[in-house]
């Protein structure tokens, strides 16, 4: 891998080599070398603070941590602050993967659509994008100034998100209610959906019918009706709720209307029956948009969080890029809360990538395997996956989840040093990266998160501190 | 003392004609009418002193009276009148045609406060301010908290002057919420720490400095304060047949609003001297100088033996209490049906049936609790039938699975005869309690009928 990178870096100079220029501004991260002197300990006899100065570790070898608010400058903060507001603008709408990926469409802007097999002419600059039929996955490039041969810049982030979604004949009569039958999408912390303002996100494909497909909200608007999933009252939980609140995803189903009649005269004023529930992509997420925390409006709280928000920076930043030297690619894909599975999982990293570079490769479609793999080899990729890390103090940086290669995490430490961008690596390596199987594509892939608290929770919380970082390392990742 | 202050409105001693022309607030009309004004009413009334505000700013045709006010009003059959206590609890009236000394009045009791976390700011230095600590008023849930868009609201009593009402976060452009830690729960009220100022190039926004912006509080002035945490989402609609209504607070905001509405919309002067009392503190134990266990209702009684030409000595006082009659008007819960199995099937109320009346309550032999008369409950199903109205009865939980308490035993204690009715909600002590349409207009109804015989 060494030996195919610095041939590469020979050749072609380009992004992969093991040590890019040093950036002038700020001040290049000083790399412990292990040749350097050995540091002496000063002797036991010694009390600490008294040995001799010359002696002391120099700063400069230490990580330069400049993490926290105190680094902030006023100008800095306005940026800070109006990235934010767009973001939770997005986070509002994108509620679902399919609507996430039409947001993040638009804020990639005009762009050709890449059939499969399609090899259109590109210059650098062009702009092409595609997505899943589902509409739930999708791949954003921008074509660089080298050839594709000689590898891309790549981010990978998920836009789904736990939920809970509907059964497909959901409404039946049960306590003086019509309820929703329910199942669950994810890993809910279940306890915590209970009592919260739900809105229903119904999806359903009419081929062929005159009004078109079903796009039926209900509960986003603040004059709309919500749902609910009912708690028990502290007095009469003592025993069923003692060890667990919820025991079983059963005590997880939604009140509908109170009466199974006025739900599907409901319907019918939609223009719809029960039976579309049979078809349709139905989903309970929380109500409401996302918000601003804080007296000093600098954290951002919304469903959906952990994952979305660097799918979003990676767009925005991508959107921004004019020519990249590389060809930089975003991919967006879901079922990241079940395993990467299915057509829109980690497989559409796989698909994307064929389309892309046999759409971009000199050879095109009838490239050699062996030339194929070579742009694999050379090209890295960022994958947003959840990590623990302490809100303010920057990205996370996990490459302890599939164990990434050291020269793979120096190659992201060395561009996030570049951009000024703040990061802390993950104490302990985070479970189910999806780096694991990427990196079987003989792609360099590093596994990065935003700090979040609450995770899998209808509210989770972010700084927007650290969000500004995710749009600084989107920049230079995809960009330099 | 403050009560003058909080009104807002003109204290007077009045003698007044009763009123023949309806003036003030116009008979409710139906219940969408209605279930808009509630929503109003959960809205603004986030805290009890805040619906003591929501009552005073629509008490327009009610006189607003000092109960220490030594004058020599004498009172006559429908005059309206309303007393406050310490800008917490609040205590209609409408004069009946019988004297209060011999038939006692027809009280409806329920209780303007609900759990609650609490602010504390004991343990808040200059260095401390992303965190603040809570503690917790009623018997809430933390878990229901810790993912929720939550506000601040409340009043803070600063050295040297009037309390003042406080809010940050519900009506901001931003918001605040819990750190997400289920074990305790602390408010998250800021990203940037505040021990960086000196260093950094950057000012801080701390609450100390945002309360101080807004209101000229020190942080010593906190300390002093009664600062309660709610959910930043107002009342919903709940159902695609909006037939539900979900909101923080409904126990017991419900049977306070319908008690409240009731009997404003007395028409005719009742043959009983009709009251309606909105008490604090029932969560922590109707305890304290605005709970149901404090004398506020003896004052206003004997107030009104004496502004009926009787002494109003202690001997008396008991004759009229025993002449009297009360709803505790508080909030049971309805069958959950994601937990059926600690209701008793057969004896749980059903939401959308009707406010339910609790011939017992307690737990374990009805210990703790009351158990009515069949006099007093017979005169309520007939009120209730009287205007259609319907009504169901109900028992808490499942023998032994638990338990609660309400008001009406501490009016018992004063020898008044007293039956449990309420408007019942599902995900009851949540930030968001479920409470159907239907039920809050049939208690409205039901209340008015009982009040106004």
């Amino acid at each position: 891998m060494w030996r195919t990178l610095a041939a590469l870096a020979l050749v072609a100079g380009c992004s992969g080599g093991p040590r890019p220029p040093a950036p002038v501004e700020p001040a290049p991260a000083v790399t412990p070398a292990p040749n350097a002197d050995p540091i002496e300990l000063p002797p036991e006899t010694v009390p600490a603070g008294e040995g001799e100065a010359d002696e002391e570790v120099d700063p400069a070898a230490y990580p330069d941590k400049k993490t926290g608010w105190k680094h902030v400058d006023d100008a800095t903060r306005a940026l800070i602050d109006a990235y934010a507001v767009d973001y939770a603008s997005f986070l509002s709408t994108a509620k679902t993967p399919r609507k996430a990926v039409a947001e993040l469409l638009a804020a990639f802007g005009a762009a050709t659509y890449l059939e499969a097999g399609d090899t259109p002419e590109t210059a650098a600059g062009s702009r092409l994008y595609f997505s899943t039929s589902g509409g739930d996955a999708a791949a954003f490039v921008v074509a660089g100034k080298r050839p594709v041969e000689e590898g891309a810049r790549i981010i990978i982030a998920a836009v789904d998100a736990p939920r809970i979604d509907l059964k497909q004949s959901p409404i039946y009569d049960e306590a003086g209610f019509a309820m929703l039958d329910t199942f669950l999408y994810g890993d809910l912390d279940l306890k915590s959906w209970l009592s919260q303002p739900l809105a229903l996100h119904l999806y359903a494909a009419r081929p062929g019918a005159k009004d078109g497909d079903v796009d039926l909200v209900v509960g986003e608007d603040p004059t709309d009706p919500v749902f609910v999933i009912p708690d028990l009252l502290p007095h009469l939980s003592r025993k069923v709720q003692r060890r667990k609140i919820v025991d079983s995803a059963e005590r997880m189903d939604a009140i509908g209307a109170r009466t199974r009649k006025a739900l599907v005269e409901y319907l019918a004023g939609e223009g719809i029956d029960e039976a579309i529930f049979a078809t349709a992509e139905a989903s309970l997420v929380p109500a409401g948009p996302a918000q601003l925390i804080g007296v000093d409006r600098a954290m951002v709280a919304g469903y959906g969080h952990s994952h979305r928000a660097f799918a979003y920076a990676a767009v925005r930043a991508l959107a921004a890029a004019e020519a990249p030297m590389h060809t930089a690619i975003v991919i967006v894909i879901s079922k990241s809360q079940i395993g990467y599975t299915g057509d829109s999982g980690t497989g559409f990293v796989k698909s994307a990538m064929s389309r892309i570079i046999g759409a971009l490769a000199a050879s095109g479609i009838d490239s050699d395997v062996l030339d194929t793999r070579r742009i694999y080899t050379r090209s890295a990729a960022l994958i947003a996956h959840r990590s623990k890390g302490q809100l303010n103090d920057g990205l996370i940086l996990d490459p302890g989840s599939d164990d990434a290669l050291p020269e793979a995490t120096r190659r992201v430490l060395d561009t996030l040093d570049g951009a000024g961008a703040a990061y802390q690596l993950a104490d302990e390596p985070s479970w189910g990266s999806p780096a694991r199987s990427l990196a079987t594509l003989d792609m360099d892939v590093v596994q990065i998160a935003i700090p979040t608290t609450g995770h899998s929770s209808p509210l989770e919380l972010m700084s927007t501190l650290d969000l500004y970082q995710a749009h600084l390392a989107g920049t230079a990742w995809l960009t330099e | 003392m403050t009560i003058a202050a909080v009104a807002g409105c003109l204290v007077m001693a009045c003698g007044g004609a009763p009123k023949t022309a309806r003036v003030g607030l116009p008979t409710l009309a139906d219940m969408s009418e209605m279930s808009a004004e509630y929503r109003t009413w959960l809205d603004d009334g986030r805290t009890p002193s805040r619906i003591v505000d929501f009552v005073l700013d629509r008490a327009e045709g009610w006189t607003v009276v000092d109960v220490h006010d030594p004058t020599s009003y004498r009172a006559k059959p429908g005059d309206r009148l309303v007393f406050v206590d310490r800008g917490r609890t609040v205590i209609m009236v409408v004069v009946g045609e019988q004297p209060v000394a011999t038939a006692g009045v027809r009280l409806v009791g329920a209780h303007i406060d609900t759990p609650s976390p609490r602010l504390s700011f004991a343990s808040t230095d200059e260095k401390n301010q992303q965190l603040i600590a809570t503690h917790r008023y009623g018997g809430m849930r933390n878990h229901h908290w810790n993912h929720l868009p939550v506000a601040i609201v409340g009043r803070v009593a600063p050295a040297h002057a009037d309390e003042i009402d406080v809010e940050l976060g519900l009506h901001d452009d931003f918001t605040l919420v819990f750190d997400d830690d289920a074990a305790k729960l602390t408010l998250r009220v800021s990203s940037m720490p505040s021990e960086d100022d000196d260093e950094a190039g950057y000012t801080a926004t701390t609450i100390a400095r945002e309360l101080y912006r807004r209101y000229g509080l020190v942080p010593k002035d906190l300390l002093a304060a009664e600062l309660y945490v709610v959910p930043r989402h107002g009342a919903r609609d709940v159902g695609f047949d909006r037939a539900l209504i979900g909101a923080h607070g409904q126990d017991d905001r419900v049977n306070s609003y319908a008690a409240w509405r009731a009997i404003v919309d007395l028409d005719a002067p009742p043959t009983r001297t009709a009251v309606a009392w909105l008490v604090d503190r029932e969560e922590i134990g109707s305890s304290g100088t605005t709970g149901a266990r404090s004398r506020f209702l003896e004052m206003v009684v004997a107030y009104l033996l004496r502004a009926q030409g009787e002494r109003a000595t202690e001997a008396r006082l008991h004759r009229a209490f025993a002449a009297s009659q009360a709803l505790s008007c508080d909030t049971p819960a309805a069958l959950n049906p994601n937990f059926e199995e600690v209701h008793e099937k057969l004896h749980a109320p059903i939401l959308g049936e009707g406010p339910a009346l609790f011939p017992f309550t307690g737990k374990r032999g009805k210990e703790g609790g009351g158990s009515a008369h069949a006099e007093l409950i017979a005169s309520v199903f007939a009120s209730f039938e009287r205007t259609a109205a319907p009504i169901q009865t109900g028992e808490l939980g499942r023998v032994d699975e638990g338990g609660g308490g309400t008001i009406a035993k501490y009016l018992g204690e004063r020898g008044i005869d007293f039956v449990d009715v309420g408007v019942s909600v599902v995900s009851m002590h949540s930030p968001f309690e479920v409470a159907a349409k239907a039920d809050i207009w049939a208690g409205y109804r039901g209340f008015r009928a009982w009040l106004g015989e």
